[in-house]
C-alpha cells in the first residue's frame, strides 16, 4: 500500500505551553520498501509514525492509505484500520507483560475474529519464523529485550497487515537481536509490505530505501538510495 | 462479533485480576440486594392486598373482626347461628370460607364468591371443585375434605382472594371446593360454624341485616363488623407507607454500590491502563472496551445484584411477585451496568495513552 503524507501538522498543548510536533510535513512510502525517518529525540518521527498509525490525529494536513484516507482515531473504522492495515512496534515493545508471548502475538488476532485455536496457531508460526518457538508460553516479562522486540515484531504481523510501522526497533537491542530485527525488516520489505521505521541507527537507515530526515518538526531532506 | 466476545471475556478475567476488592463490593451489593428483593415483594404484596381489597370496597364490603368464643354455648344458638349462616350464605350476598390445616385439602367456599371474584359458574350444581394452576388437584380428579367430595371441574384464572384476616392469598397451589351452604353446614360442627360466621364477607348489607346477622351469632362467638374500606385506611395503606419506606431505604443502600463499582472500575483502569493502552493499538475500538468494561461490572456487580434480589423476591409470598421484580431488577442493573461501561470506556479513550504504553502513571 502507497502511503501518502500531505502537509500535516501537528500540535501538543499542554497547561504551560504549545509545541508543534509536526510542521507541513509531506513524505510518501512505497509498498516494497522500507523507509526510515530520521532524526534526533523530540524531532516528531515517534507522531509520524502514531498519526500513520491512527493513534494520533493530526490538526492539519491529508493520509493517503492506498488513496483512501486514514479514519478517525475513536471511529469503529479507525478501530479495523489498526486491526487489518497497519502493524505496529513500540520502542517500549507494547506488550501485555504478564501474559505469555503466544497470547501476545494472538491479540489482533482476536479482535480481528480469528478464534483462540487458528489465532493461537497463527502466533505459534509466527513466533517460529523469528526464532523464539519455544518461548511461545514464556511470560512476556521474563524475556529479555531482544525476545521482547521479536514478541513485538510477530504481533504486527499478526493480522498480515500492508503496512509496517516500527517506532526505535532496534535501540537498546543486544548485536544479535538487532540482527534478527533488521532481517524481519528486510523480509517484510521483500514480502512487498510497506515498511516505515523511525530510528536513529545508522546501520538501519543505511539499509532504507527512502529515508526521511525530520528536525524540528520540519522534514529537512528525503533521499533514495 | 467475536471480537466482542473476546472483549467480554477478557472483562471477566479483569474481574478476577482485582479480586479482593471485587469480592467486597460483591458481597456488599449481594447483600443490598437481597434486601431489595425482600422489600420489593412485600411492597408488591400489599399493593395486592389493597387492589383486591378495592374490589371488596366497590361492593360495600364488611367483614369481622373476630373476637373471644364462647366456650359452652346453648345447643339453641348453635342451631340459631346455623340457621342464619344458610339463610345469609343463600342470599347471594355473602360469601364465607372454611380453610383446612393442611395445605393440600381444599379450600370450602359458601355463598356468592365466585360472582364477588369474577369466576365463571359451571352448570353442573354443587358441590364442585375448581382447582389451581400448580395444585395438586387436577381437572377430572376428586376432592375429598370430610363428608364433601366433588370432581374438580375447571381451572382457577391465575389470581386470588381476600381471606378473613384481608390479606390477599393466591389461590394458584389450592383447590377450591363450592358447597350448598345447607347441605354443608347441616353437617358442621361447632368450631367449623365459628369459622364460617367469622370469615363471611358480606356484599351491600344494609345496617338491620348487620344488626340481625352480629345478634344471632355473638352467643357463639363475639364479631366486630367492619367495613373493607376502613381495612384499607387503617392498615393496609400505612402497610404499604411503612413497606415502601423501607424499600426506598435499601434501593438507596443498592445505589450506594454504584460508588464501588467506579471505584471498581477506577482501579482496574489505573492498574491495567498500559494494557487497555495495548489492546486499543492493536484494534480493539470503543465497541469492544464497552464490552470488556460491561463484563467486567456484570461479573463484580450484576449478577450479585440480579441474583441475590430474585432469591429475595422468592422469599415473599411464594415468589408470586417474582416475575415484576427480576424484570425492574434486571432493567436497573443493564442501565447501571451500560451507564458505568460506557462512562469508563470514555475515561481509558480519552486518557494518554501513549503514556500509558511507557508506563507512566496517569
Amino acid at each position: 500500500m502507497t502511503i501518502v503524507v500531505r502537509h500535516v501538522h501537528k500540535r501538543y498543548l499542554s497547561a504551560e505551553r504549545a509545541v508543534d510536533a509536526l510542521i507541513n510535513v509531506s513524505l510518501a512510502a512505497q509498498p516494497g520498501h522500507l523507509t526510515a525517518l530520521v532524526g534526533p529525540s523530540g524531532s516528531g518521527k515517534t507522531t509520524m509514525l502514531r498519526i500513520l498509525a491512527c493513534q494520533l490525529r493530526p490538526d492539519a494536513g491529508t493520509i493517503l492509505v492506498d488513496g483512501g484516507t486514514v479514519p478517525h482515531v475513536a471511529s469503529r473504522a479507525g478501530a479495523n484500520y489498526r486491526r487489518r492495515t497497519v502493524g505496529f512496534v513500540f520502542q517500549e515493545f507494547g506488550l501485555i507483560e504478564q501474559e505469555s508471548a503466544r497470547k501476545n502475538v494472538a491479540l489482533p488476532l482476536r479482535y480481528a475474529g480469528v478464534g483462540r485455536k487458528r489465532a493461537n496457531r497463527i502466533a505459534e508460526s509466527l513466533l517460529e519464523v523469528l526464532g523464539i518457538a519455544d518461548l511461545s508460553d514464556a511470560d512476556v516479562r521474563d524475556l529479555s529485550a531482544g525476545q521482547r522486540q521479536r514478541v513485538a515484531f510477530a504481533r504486527a504481523q499478526a493480522n498480515d497487515p500492508p503496512v509496517i510501522l516500527a517506532d526505535e526497533p532496534t535501540s537498546n537491542l543486544d548485536p544479535a537481536s538487532r540482527a534478527v530485527v533488521m532481517a524481519a525488516l528486510d523480509r517484510l520489505r521483500k514480502s512487498g509490505k510497506t515498511v516505515v521505521v523511525a530510528t536513529h541507527d545508522e546501520a538501519l537507515w543505511r539499509e532504507a530505501d527512502h529515508v526521511v530526515r525530520i528536525a524540528n518538526g520540519h522534514i529537512e531532506s528525503g533521499r533514495a538510495s | 462479533m467475536k471480537g466482542l466476545l473476546f472483549a467480554c471475556f477478557t472483562g471477566i478475567r479483569d474481574a478476577s485480576r482485582v479480586s479482593g476488592r471485587i469480592v467486597l463490593l460483591a458481597l456488599h451489593t449481594a447483600f443490598m440486594s437481597l434486601l431489595v428483593g425482600l422489600s420489593a415483594g412485600m411492597v408488591a404484596q400489599s399493593a395486592s392486598d389493597i387492589e383486591a381489597a378495592a374490589r371488596l370496597n366497590s361492593l360495600d364490603g364488611m367483614y369481622f373482626a373476630m373476637g373471644s368464643v364462647n366456650e359452652q354455648p346453648a345447643q339453641n344458638a348453635i342451631e340459631a347461628l346455623r340457621t342464619e349462616l344458610v339463610s345469609v350464605l343463600s342470599s347471594g350476598n355473602a360469601y364465607s370460607l372454611l380453610i383446612p390445616p393442611m395445605d393440600n385439602e381444599p379450600t370450602v367456599v359458601y355463598g356468592c364468591f365466585s360472582r364477588v371474584f369474577g369466576l365463571a359458574e359451571p352448570a353442573q350444581a354443587k358441590p364442585y371443585a375448581l382447582s389451581g394452576v400448580s395444585s395438586a388437584h387436577p381437572v377430572g380428579s376428586t376432592v375429598n375434605l370430610g363428608d364433601n367430595s366433588a370432581s374438580v371441574v375447571g381451572a382457577l384464572p391465575d389470581s386470588g382472594y381476600i381471606n378473613l384476616w384481608m390479606e390477599y392469598t393466591s389461590w394458584n397451589s389450592t383447590a377450591l371446593l363450592f358447597v350448598d351452604p345447607a347441605v354443608s353446614l347441616a353437617r358442621a360442627d361447632v368450631a367449623q360454624l365459628v369459622e364460617v360466621a367469622s370469615r363471611i364477607v358480606l356484599i351491600h348489607p344494609t345496617a338491620a341485616e348487620v344488626t340481625d346477622y352480629t345478634s344471632v351469632v355473638r352467643p357463639v362467638v363475639s364479631i366486630v363488623p367492619r367495613w373493607v374500606n376502613d381495612k384499607i385506611g387503617i392498615d393496609f395503606a400505612p402497610e404499604l407507607q411503612g413497606r415502601i419506606a423501607f424499600l426506598a431505604v435499601f434501593v438507596s443502600g443498592l445505589l450506594t454500590t454504584i460508588v464501588g463499582v467506579f471505584s471498581g472500575i477506577g482501579a482496574l483502569v489505573r492498574s491495567r491502563s498500559r494494557d487497555f493502552a495495548v489492546h486499543n493499538f492493536v484494534g480493539a475500538g470503543r465497541p469492544e472496551l464497552v464490552a470488556r468494561l460491561a463484563a467486567f461490572v456484570m461479573v463484580a456487580w450484576g449478577l450479585p445484584a440480579i441474583l441475590c434480589g430474585t432469591i429475595g423476591g422468592l422469599l415473599v409470598a411464594g415468589g408470586r411477585y417474582l416475575p415484576i421484580i427480576t424484570t425492574l431488577l434486571v432493567g436497573f442493573v443493564l442501565v447501571v451496568v451500560a451507564a458505568v461501561a460506557l462512562l469508563g470506556a470514555r475515561g481509558v479513550t480519552r486518557a494518554d495513552s501513549q503514556a500509558a504504553i511507557r508506563g507512566v502513571i496517569w
